[in-house]
């Protein structure tokens, strides 16, 4: 009977241990999943700090000085016209067009090569609060010709959401 | 016989009284270790909780019997079976065992006769209920068998009959070929104490003559006396005046140890139970059941065992797996959590200022006409253009180049216009660029227009310097 006893014994023990390695095996399932859970958020959260930085390094500085109101991005941009248009003769090739992002004018130069001044003065241009765009330009003997587009951009809510995943660094 | 055993009992039961040996051996000798004499209602205290017994009682119920098995039967199974047939057929009324011999001298050519010894099973269980624990019998057989398995050790003769007597029992047996062929069993009359001796002698005596009858063609040349008649003159004289046959006593000294002349005569059974082969031996399907049930559940026992450490070794295995999971969970949880509470996260509207800007950037400002002019970097150095021409269309630039030098020898024209061209092919390595040589050799001017192939092997160019 001390025989039996302990077969039971061992047997219940074994069946115990069995459904004790089962019930492990269900649990290790459970905890590797909510592993590569955290190991992926924990990555995600990686990114949005290494974006984080990113954005205020690169991007913030640009975001203060951006119009809010669409006639202070129009003035701007003619402001900036009205001030080189004699020394870089300057002609409206296009006049403000707009999409959801920035304002746009379009501007036709003709600038002499001899006068390298203006031609240096001309190449290091900027535009405070917004970008210079050469669009084209032609070097002949005589001068540098072409169009450059004036871009201001402004404050705009509207979001893309195809466009995010191409410009957010990965 | 003993193969591997601890110290064990053999115990012979004769009339009311027990002989029993406390046995070890060792190199093929028997020890003996105590030896008792007790009366049978003694016995069963005596053996409780005791293992390993040898055991030899007279039978109440057993005779024997000569057999013809057709010779066709050949096979053991089917010849026990065959005679287990015969045997019930006679005795219909009694649950049998029995142990069967081939007789040496066989006389029949279309059958085999066998010398068949049977007991009942029901009285031999009741024999042995002084065991309550029938797994602790080892062996279980008739006084006559524990004589011969004796006498067979001490015996080197083929042919012997053995006379044993113990108080009023006289055991006689007829052994040829170490077969017995012959047994019985005398109980003397006790009524006239005077006379018990002569009547010992005279049973013996006209036993021994009717075996002389019986068995006319074997030569019996010994006689071998043991237990009280060993020690007793006027019997032993008195038989050995009557037969021609040579007297020897029995004495088991050349393999057992520890025990005098005298005393072995009267654990004579005991010692023979001890040595009693397997196929002498009368035990009841219980005792054989009760060993079958030993075996299985030590097999089953040692199964579980096994079973038991496969599994701990697979649980111990799954739990430090589980317990280096749940560590890490931990490790990986205080991480994530610790990470969450130092990320600074961006409101919506916060976050949509920051794209809108990143796609105007990306949209308008990422394809200039100062690359194009870096890509040709190498050949402007050279020389500088006398004109360029650079277009951007739909944020796709394609330039055009002209370059124009004068020299005052052929020579350094030549240094120039290899430069020149080991330069482009370093730059056509990038992109696939054209160019047009035009140059006049008469008047010593180089000439050369570079342009874009196709506006879109900029853009690939582009991507690839990114």
């Amino acid at each position: 009977m001390v025989k039996i006893a302990f077969i039971i014994i061992n047997i219940v023990l074994a069946i115990f241990l069995y459904f004790s390695t089962i019930w492990f095996e269900e649990e290790d399932f459970q905890i590797e999943k909510l592993n590569e859970k955290y190991i992926k958020n924990t990555r995600k959260l990686k990114n949005i700090s290494k974006i984080d930085s990113w954005l205020h390094e690169n991007v913030k500085k640009n975001l203060k000085e951006l119009p809010k109101d669409s006639k202070v991005a129009d003035l701007k941009l003619i402001k900036f016209f009205d001030t080189y248009a004699k020394k870089y003769n300057l002609k409206v090739q296009k006049f403000i067009y707009k999409d959801d992002l920035a304002h746009f004018l379009m501007i036709k130069y003709v600038i002499s090569r001899k006068s390298y001044k203006v031609l240096n003065k001309f190449l290091k241009q900027e535009y405070k609060g917004g970008y210079v765009l050469l669009k084209n330009f032609k070097i002949d003997k005589s001068t540098l010709s072409g169009d450059l587009i004036l871009i201001q951009p402004f404050l705009s809510h509207i979001i893309k959401k195809k466009e995010i995943v191409d410009v957010v660094p990965q | 016989m003993w193969g591997f055993m601890a110290k064990f009992y053999s115990i012979s039961i004769v009339n009311n009284y027990v002989f029993i040996l406390h046995l070890d051996k060792k190199n093929d000798v028997l020890i003996v270790l105590e030896s008792f004499e007790i009366e049978i209602s003694e016995l069963a205290l005596f053996v409780k909780d005791k293992k390993n017994l040898y055991i030899s009682v007279a039978q109440a119920f057993e005779f024997s019997e000569n057999i013809k098995v057709p010779i066709a039967i050949a096979k053991s199974n089917n010849v026990k079976n065959y005679l287990f047939y015969k045997i019930k057929e006679a005795n219909p009324n009694i649950d049998i065992l029995f142990n069967f011999k081939k007789l040496p001298k066989q006389n029949d050519e279309e059958n085999i006769t066998y010398s068949v010894e049977v007991v009942d099973e029901k009285v031999c269980i009741a024999s042995l209920d002084f065991v309550k624990d029938l797994s602790s019998i080892k062996s279980a057989t008739t006084n006559k068998f524990a004589l011969l398995s004796l006498a067979n050790k001490c015996i080197d003769d083929d042919q012997y009959i053995c006379v044993y007597t113990n108080a009023t029992i006289v055991l006689i047996l007829a052994v040829e070929q170490k077969e017995l062929i012959f047994s019985r069993t005398i109980s003397i009359d006790t009524s006239n104490p005077q006379t018990l001796q002569m009547n010992i002698a005279e049973n013996i005596t006209q036993t021994l003559s009717y075996i002389g009858n019986q068995f006319r063609d074997v030569k019996f040349k010994t006689l071998a006396l043991s237990g009280s008649i060993a020690l007793d003159d006027v019997v032993s004289q008195h038989i050995a005046m009557l037969n021609n046959l040579n007297i020897s006593i029995l004495y088991p000294n050349s393999f057992v140890q520890n025990i005098n002349a005298e005393e072995s005569q009267s654990q004579l059974l005991p010692l023979g139970a001890s040595l009693v082969a397997k196929s002498n031996q009368f035990l009841p399907k219980i005792i054989l059941g009760v060993r079958q049930f030993n075996f299985v559940s030590a097999i089953s026992l040692v199964l579980s065992l096994v079973v038991l450490l496969v599994m701990c070794y697979f649980s111990l295995n799954a739990y430090n797996k589980y317990s280096d999971l749940a560590n890490k969970n931990k490790v990986l949880e205080s991480r994530y959590l610790n990470l969450l509470s130092q990320t600074k996260m961006l409101s919506q509207k916060e976050l949509t200022k920051y794209i809108n800007h990143i796609v105007m950037v990306k949209k308008y400002l990422q394809n200039t006409p100062i690359d194009t002019v870096l890509l040709v970097k190498p050949l402007i150095e050279m020389d500088k253009p006398i004109g360029f021409e650079c277009k951007n269309e739909d944020g796709v630039i394609s330039f055009k180049a002209i370059f124009e030098k004068h020299f005052k020898e052929l020579k350094n024209l030549y240094k120039f216009e290899k430069e020149f061209n080991k330069r482009f092919e370093e730059i056509n390595n990038i992109v696939k660029i054209e160019k047009k040589i035009t140059t006049d050799y008469k008047q010593l001017i180089f000439k050369a227009d570079v342009h874009t192939l196709k506006s879109s092997d900029i853009l690939k160019t582009r991507r690839r310097r990114q």
